[in-house]
C-alpha cells in the first residue's frame, strides 16, 4: 500500500503508525465481522427440486431451505427448459411466499361488495357454503351455470377444475396458450400441428418478426440461454440477430440491426422478405407456382409505404437470410400473422434441422388423459354440446353466470372487455393475494403460492425432448391456506354422485403420483421403484418419445410449399387502430419483462429493479420519440397527458431514441388500485387508454400541467456515449 | 505440484461477455435475494438511495433510426489499486491475500470517502437501518451479515459463497478450481455471459477468456487495474 505508507510517512499519527511498524499489510489482522467463524456450519441447507411459476414457462427451479425458511431460489442445473438459469422474476419469487400481503386464511364478506370487510372463517364452513352454492344450481339447466376460469389450462387445478366442470355440466374457462389456433399446417412440411421449439441456439442468422424472446415470448430463459450460445457457442460463428419492431425493446437493443417497421405491419414484412426470396429463386423448397403468383402483391416494393422499411433493405435481408447456412425466422405477434413466419421457415427449409424449427409432439392430449377414466362417457342433456363448456377467456364477453369462480386471474385488472361482476352473482376466488377482483369476491378460499404447491406437466427441453416437470412444496403452507384443487376434491366429495365419481382421488399429491406414469409413458411399477424418488429429488424425469421416428421428426419439408391466396387476403387491411387528425400517433401497450401481466407488481425487488431501457422504478412512464418530443414542447421526466378515445392518463414523459416517431408507448402492469402496499396506487393502468392490449390504438400527446412522478435510477439526463469506457 | 504452488491462494477475477449479457437484470435480482440487500421504497429511490450491488448500464449510441445499445453489468471491480482503500480513516476496507476488496461492515464508522474516491460508483451507504415488512424477513439469507444503517456496503464476490467452495476443495485435499465457485450473479445469468474464478490458475475459464482479443476493462487508464474482465461485443 504505497498511497497509506505516504499519508502516514507525512505523519497521521502514532496508532497509524504502529499499525504499518507491523510488516507486510497489517490490515489483514483485523477481523471483520462479515467472515464468519472458521468451520462454523449455522445450519442444514435442504434443497428441494420444483418447477417456477412465476410465468408459464414452467423452468426448473431448485429452493434452499434452512430451519424450515426458504431463503433462495436457483435455476435447477439438470432442468432441460433453463438448464440451471433463471430470470429476475423467477428470482423474486420468494417474495410471493412471503408477501406481507398474503391471505391469511378463508374469508367470507360482511358488509357490501367492495367495501372490503372480511370475516375470517374455518375451511369446513368456506368449503360448505361452496358445496351449499353449488348444490343451488341444477346440471341440467341450460340458463343457470356456473363458471370456473382460470389462467393456465395444464396445472392440476386446472385439470381437476375441467373435469369438476365438466362432470356437473357447467362451464370452465382458461387462457389458452398453446399452438391450437396454428392451423397452418401445409407450411409446416405436412405434419400434424404440435409445440414449436426455435433452436436459436444453432441458428447462424436469427430474424425475429418483433419475438421478444429475450422479455416475455413463449419460453424466455431457455431461448436466452440459446441466444447466448447464438452469440459465443463454442466451434461456431457467431450468429447475426435481426429485429424488427416499432419500438426498441429490450430484445430488439441486443439486436445487430433494428429496423422499426410501422406499427403491426410485422407480417407484411416477413412476406415482403418472402417474396424477395421467391422471385430470386433463393428458395431451398419448392413452391408451387400459382402461390408463387399469390404472393406478388407482397413485394418489398409494393409494400414499403406500408411498412416504411425501403425496398432495398428487404431485398438485402432476403439475400442475407436465404443464403445464410442456418437460417431461422420467429414471430411474436397475433397467430394469424404466424403464416408468414412459417412460411419464411419452409422456404429456407429448416424444419427439424439443426438452428430451426423442431416440431415436437403435442403434449396437451397427455396431460389430459392422465386424469382419464378408464371408461369416459359424458351424457349431455340434449341441445348441449361440449363445445360451449369449454372457453377462451379472452374471447368471453359475458359473465351473467349464477356462481362464478375466479382461480390465477385477475379480470378485474385486466384486459378483458367487461369490469364489472354481475350483482346476483356469488363470486367466489382463490386468489393468494387481495386484488381488483377480490375485492368484488363473496367467499375467498385462498390458494397456496407455487412453492407449497403440488403439480406436475410435459414439456420440453431446448432440444425438444419430452420431459415431465414436477413441481412440489418446498415448505409447509405459511398461512392457512389450501391448494385449490385439493378444495375441489373435497368439495365433489360433498357433492357425491358423477362429480365425486370423476375426481376419486385423495389429494393432490395423490394426482401427482398417478399421472406420473402416463406422462412419461411408462409402466406404474417402474415409476414406484424408483422413477418416483428420482422425480422428487431432480425435479424431473425425461419421458419417453411417443412417436419415434414418426413423421413429426421428418427433417426438411418433404412437400412443395402450398399457399393459400385466401389467408394472404387480410394482410393488406388497415390496421384498426389507424391513426387520425385528431389522434396522431400510435399506442403500443406491451407487456413488461419483470412485471409481466401485472401478478409481478406486488413484490419490493421487481418494483425497485430498474426499467432495463429507461431506468424508470417504482412507476409508469410514457416512451416518446425525441423529434416528436421536441415538437410537442415536451422534455425527459416532463408530465405529459396521453389521451386515446377510451379514456386518457397523465404520466412521467421518457424521451426515448429507440421508438418510431409515430409512435408512443407504455407498459401495462401497474396501476393497481388493489394489490398489496407495494403495487397499489403504484403508476398507472394501460387498461384506461385500451383494453386490447394485442393491437396499437391511436392517440395523442401533449404537454401536462404538473410536476411528473418519475423514479428514475441513476442520473436524470440521458445516458448517451461518445466513445465506450471500456476501449 | 510443489507445497509452494499448492498453498499459493486463488486470486478471484470475473469476465462478462458483453455479447451475450442481454440487460435482463436477472443477476440485479439474485444477488439482492442472496445478499440480503433491502429495498428502499420509492421515496428513497427517488433520492438516489437504492442499493444494487450489480447493475446494468445502458448506452444509447446514435440517434433514430440508427440507434445502438449496450449493456454493462457494472459491480464492485475489486481493484488490486483500489482508490476505496487507503481514503478509509478506519481500514474498514482493505485487500485480501485472495485480492478481494473486502468491506468490514462492523469497523465502518460511515464516512463514505470510500464511495466518493471509487470511480465505478459501485459502493452505497446504508442511510436507514434496513426494514423487512413481515414475514419477508424469512427469506434472509443465514449466511450474509445484514448490515445497519451508517454502514458501506458493496459486492463482496459473494464471499460466502467462496468461503464455501475453499472448505469444499479443502476437505477433498485439493486445490479450488473452476465451477466451485460460483456468485449468485454468475449462476443465474440467463445467457451464461459471466464466469468467475481463480485467474491465477493459468487454466481456469477465466485466464483463457482474460486473453481474448476482446477483453477490456473498464477505466483502465486511472491505473485501478480492476479484477472484472469484459469482452466487447462482436467477433
Amino acid at each position: 500500500m504505497k498511497r497509506r505508507e505516504f499519508i502516514i510517512l507525512g505523519g497521521i499519527g502514532a496508532t497509524s503508525a504502529s499499525l504499518l511498524s507491523a510488516c507486510g499489510h497489517p490490515e489483514e489482522k483485523l477481523i471483520p465481522a462479515f467472515i464468519p467463524d472458521d468451520e462454523y456450519v449455522p445450519g442444514i441447507d435442504y434443497w428441494k427440486a420444483s418447477t417456477c411459476g412465476m410465468c408459464p414457462a414452467g423452468c426448473g427451479i431448485i429452493v434452499r431451505t434452512r430451519e424450515h425458511k426458504a431463503n433462495k431460489i436457483e435455476g435447477n442445473p439438470l432442468h432441460p427448459v433453463n438448464r440451471g438459469a433463471l430470470c429476475a422474476r423467477g428470482q423474486a419469487g420468494l417474495e410471493v411466499l412471503y408477501n406481507p400481503d398474503r391471505i391469511k386464511g378463508p374469508m367470507k364478506r360482511v358488509g357490501e361488495r367492495g367495501e372490503g370487510k372480511w370475516e375470517e372463517i374455518t375451511w369446513a364452513e368456506g368449503i360448505k357454503t361452496l358445496v351449499d352454492k353449488l348444490r343451488e344450481i341444477d346440471p341440467n339447466s341450460t340458463d343457470e351455470k356456473a363458471i370456473f376460469a382460470t389462467s393456465d389450462a395444464k396445472s392440476i387445478t386446472a385439470r381437476v377444475a375441467a373435469r369438476f366442470m365438466q362432470a356437473y355440466r357447467q362451464v370452465f374457462a382458461a387462457n389458452r396458450i398453446d399452438a391450437e389456433e396454428n392451423g397452418v399446417d401445409g407450411l409446416l412440411g405436412g405434419v400434424r400441428t404440435g409445440d414449436e421449439i426455435f433452436d436459436i441456439g444453432n441458428a447462424t442468422y436469427l430474424l425475429s418478426l418483433g419475438a421478444r424472446f429475450l422479455e416475455n415470448w413463449k419460453s424466455p430463459v431457455m431461448y436466452s440461454r440459446a441466444y447466448g450460445e447464438f452469440r459465443s457457442g463454442r466451434g461456431k460463428q457467431r450468429g447475426r440477430f435481426v429485429h424488427i419492431e416499432p419500438r426498441m425493446s429490450l430484445t430488439a437493443a441486443n439486436a445487430d440491426e433494428w429496423l422499426p417497421a410501422s406499427a403491426e405491419t410485422e407480417a407484411l414484412v416477413a412476406l415482403a422478405i418472402a417474396q424477395t426470396i421467391v422471385r430470386e429463386g433463393l428458395n431451398k423448397a419448392p413452391l408451387r407456382a400459382d402461390s408463387a403468383k399469390a404472393l406478388e402483391p407482397f413485394s418489398p416494393e409494393a409494400t414499403a409505404h406500408i411498412t416504411d422499411i425501403p425496398a432495398d433493405r428487404i431485398i438485402r435481408l432476403a439475400r442475407e437470410f436465404s443464403k445464410a447456412e442456418r437460417p431461422l425466422a420467429i414471430g411474436g405477434f397475433l397467430p394469424s400473422g404466424s403464416l408468414s413466419v412459417n412460411l419464411l421457415n419452409a422456404l429456407v427449409d429448416n424444419l427439424n434441422r439443426p438452428g430451426g424449427v423442431l416440431l415436437v409432439e403435442r403434449h396437451e392430449d397427455e396431460s389430459n388423459r392422465a386424469l382419464e377414466l378408464p371408461e369416459r362417457e359424458l351424457i349431455l342433456p340434449p341441445g348441449q354440446d361440449e363445445s360451449v363448456l369449454s372457453l377462451r377467456i379472452y374471447q368471453m364477453t359475458k359473465w351473467d353466470y349464477r356462481l362464478i369462480m375466479i382461480h390465477g386471474i385477475n379480470p378485474i385488472f385486466a384486459k378483458t372487455p367487461w369490469r364489472w361482476l354481475p350483482t346476483s352473482s356469488f363470486v367466489v376466488s382463490f386468489s393468494s393475494f387481495i386484488d381488483e377482483t377480490i375485492d368484488l369476491a363473496d367467499l375467498v378460499l385462498p390458494d397456496h403460492s407455487y412453492l407449497e404447491r403440488w403439480d406436475i406437466h410435459s414439456s420440453f427441453g431446448s432440444d425438444g425432448a419430452p420431459i415431465v416437470s414436477l413441481t412440489q412444496p418446498v415448505l409447509g403452507p405459511q398461512r392457512n391456506t389450501m391448494q385449490t384443487s385439493d378444495v375441489l376434491l373435497a368439495v365433489a366429495r360433498s357433492l357425491g354422485g358423477e362429480v365425486a365419481r370423476a375426481l376419486d382421488f385423495e389429494s393432490s399429491k395423490d394426482i401427482v403420483e398417478k399421472s406420473a406414469p402416463s406422462l412419461v409413458k411408462k409402466p406404474s411399477s417402474e415409476i414406484r421403484d424408483g422413477l418416483w424418488s428420482q422425480l422428487m429429488e431432480l425435479g424431473i424425469m425425461v419421458a419417453k418419445s411417443s412417436v419415434p421416428g414418426s413423421k413429426q421428426r421428418a427433417v426438411g419439408h418433404t412437400k412443395e410449399i402450398s399457399l393459400d391466396r385466401s389467408a394472404l387476403e387480410s394482410f393488406l387491411d388497415k390496421p384498426v387502430g389507424e391513426p387520425n387528425a385528431e389522434y396522431p400517433l400510435n399506442l403500443i401497450v406491451y407487456e413488461h419483462a419483470t412485471l409481466g401481466d401485472g401478478s409481478a407488481a406486488n413484490l419490493p425487488s421487481i418494483q425497485e429493479l430498474p426499467d432495463s431501457m429507461t431506468s424508470v422504478m417504482w412507476g409508469s412512464w410514457v416512451e416518446i420519440n425525441p423529434k416528436t418530443a421536441s415538437s410537442l414542447g415536451v422534455a425527459d421526466g416532463d408530465l405529459v397527458e396521453i389521451a386515446t378515445e377510451q379514456g386518457s392518463l397523465r404520466l412521467p414523459a421518457v424521451v426515448y431514441p429507440g421508438i418510431r416517431p409515430d409512435v408512443v408507448a407504455m407498459p401495462f402492469g401497474q396501476g393497481h388500485t388493489k394489490f398489496g402496499r407495494y403495487a397499489t396506487n403504484r403508476g398507472a393502468s394501460a387498461e384506461v387508454l385500451t383494453s386490447d392490449f394485442q393491437r396499437t390504438v391511436r392517440a395523442r400527446v401533449s404537454r401536462a400541467a404538473g410536476k411528473a412522478d418519475l423514479i428514475r435510477f441513476g442520473t436524470d439526463l440521458q445516458e448517451t456515449m461518445e466513445k465506450k469506457p471500456w476501449r | 505440484m510443489t507445497e509452494e504452488t499448492k498453498s499459493k491462494k486463488p486470486q478471484w477475477a470475473m469476465v462478462i461477455d458483453l455479447d451475450r449479457c442481454t440487460g435482463c437484470e436477472a443477476c440485479v435480482v439474485a444477488c439482492r435475494v442472496e445478499n440480503n440487500i433491502p429495498t428502499v421504497g420509492p421515496e428513497e429511490a427517488a433520492k438516489g438511495r437504492s442499493i444494487n450491488w450489480i447493475r446494468i448500464e445502458r448506452y444509447f449510441e446514435g440517434e433514430y433510426p440508427d440507434v445502438k445499445v449496450n449493456f454493462m453489468p457494472v459491480l464492485c471491480q475489486h481493484c488490486e489499486e483500489a482508490p476505496c482503500e487507503p481514503v478509509c480513516p478506519v481500514y474498514a476496507t482493505y485487500h485480501t491475500d485472495e485480492g478481494l476488496n473486502a468491506q468490514v461492515y462492523n469497523r465502518c464508522v460511515g464516512t463514505r470517502y470510500c464511495a466518493n474516491n471509487c470511480p465505478y460508483t459501485v459502493r452505497f451507504f446504508n442511510f436507514f437501518d434496513p426494514k423487512w415488512d413481515a414475514p419477508l424477513e424469512k427469506a434472509l439469507n443465514p449466511e450474509v451479515s445484514v448490515r445497519t444503517r451508517g454502514v458501506m456496503e458493496k459486492c463482496t464476490f459473494c464471499i460466502q459463497r467462496i468461503r464455501k467452495g475453499e472448505e469444499k476443495a479443502r476437505d477433498e485435499g485439493r486445490d479450488v478450481r473452476d465451477g466451485d465457485v460460483v456468485p449468485a450473479c454468475v449462476q443465474t445469468c440467463q445467457t451464461k455471459a459471466m464466469y468467475f474464478g481463480n485467474i491465477a490458475d493459468p487454466e481456469s475459464e477465466v485466464s483463457v477468456l482474460s486473453k481474448s482479443n476482446r477483453a477490456a476493462r473498464l477505466l483502465e487508464d486511472l491505473g485501478t487495474k480492476p479484477k472484472v474482465i469484459y469482452l466487447n461485443k462482436g467477433d
